[in-house]
């Protein structure tokens, strides 16, 4: 484990105001970023990236440095999505109202307004993947994250997360063509 | 190789080894797939939502993690001012609940000792004097039958 992450560590263990701050702050964002794109709503994001590090602090002897805090953290916050999406009955499929209509062809909009309505319209269709796809597509494009450090984050082979990766984005190819 | 071997390198992997290359080159569908995959992957990069760690989640986190032992000091303060309130109010209700006691009241008690071991009623006035305009007023004539000497040497009343 590198030094100041264990420096960090330590401060953690002794529940240091400081340095739970600085957690928060590095890491707030991009864990409910993540959480959004698992769960499908914001709301539900910011509540379930509290818990996450709230068990961070509670678990962090339990941390060994094999990977880093950042991928330590999105472990947690991936097993608390599983959690809160198989207890909450969610469904993977999105409701009418949250789906944006198809760009219509002819006569069509601005080419800036097709991509943001193709980016509106990938993002309300991540929840239909399976959770496992979805996990490995949002910490790739959206935490720049590499497959190392998804694989760790995810607890599965390298080679599954690229596979996972693949498959999500042609499944969400197809999703998208449909009409 | 098959086609998903190549996609899933193409997309997940760094470099291509020449076998992909050969692959994609050779492939029209694939090479077509790859670039309707790249695409899908700009729109959704550019679909990330911007969350900041917002100042809420930093206080909830901080709430549950770190303030509880100051909680717990803050409690045995708390109840200890609360205590010392209520000794001052008890004993501040206390005081202004006890009968107002006229300026005079002490002095006339220590002579009414006086009279009593003196048993001298000429003492007694002499005492009852400075106070009087304090006192109520009371007629001879309401106070005489207690005051005549009996048959027995004593006091009535």
């Amino acid at each position: 484990m590198p030094e100041d992450q264990k420096a960090w560590v330590v401060q953690l263990r002794a529940r240091d105001e400081g340095a739970v701050r600085e957690l928060v702050r590095s890491y707030g964002g991009s864990l409910v970023r993540f959480l959004t794109g698992m769960l499908g709503n914001a709301a539900d994001a910011e509540d379930l990236a509290q818990e996450t590090f709230v068990r961070l602090v509670e678990h962090v002897e339990e941390f060994r440095g094999e990977a880093s805090l950042r991928t330590y953290l999105f472990k947690i916050a991936h097993n608390l999505a599983l959690n809160h999406l198989a207890s909450a009955a969610h469904r993977y499929e999105v409701t009418p109202e949250e789906m944006p209509d198809r760009p219509s062809p002819a006569p069509g909009p601005s080419q800036a307004a097709s991509a943001a309505e193709d980016a509106a319209r990938v993002r309300a269709l991540l929840p239909n993947l399976p959770p496992q796809q979805r996990a490995v597509v949002v910490l790739r494009v959206w935490q720049d994250l590499s497959f190392k450090e998804i694989a760790s984050s995810l607890s599965l082979a390298e080679g599954t997360a690229k596979a996972h990766y693949f498959f999500a984005l042609r499944n969400l190819r197809r999703m998208m063509e449909l009409p | 190789m098959t086609c998903d071997d190549a996609l899933t390198h193409a997309l997940a992997c760094g470099p291509r080894p020449a076998e992909v290359e050969e692959h994609l080159r050779c492939c029209e569908r694939c090479a077509s797939e790859l670039d309707a995959l790249r695409r899908l992957e700009a729109s959704l990069a550019s679909a990330a939502p911007h969350h900041a760690a917002t100042a809420s989640l930093e206080t909830a986190v901080l709430s549950r993690v770190v303030r509880p032992r100051q909680m717990g000091r803050a409690w045995l303060s708390a109840a200890a001012a609360l205590l010392l309130a209520f000794a001052l109010a008890t004993a501040w209700f206390g005081r202004s609940m006890r009968p107002e006691v006229p300026a005079a009241a002490p002095a006339l008690s220590d002579a009414a000792v006086g009279v009593l071991e003196e048993d001298s009623t000429a003492a007694l006035l002499q005492a009852y004097e400075p106070y009087a305009a304090d006192l109520p007023q009371v007629q001879p004539e309401e106070v005489s039958g207690y005051l005549a000497p009996t048959d027995q040497g004593g006091w009535n009343g």
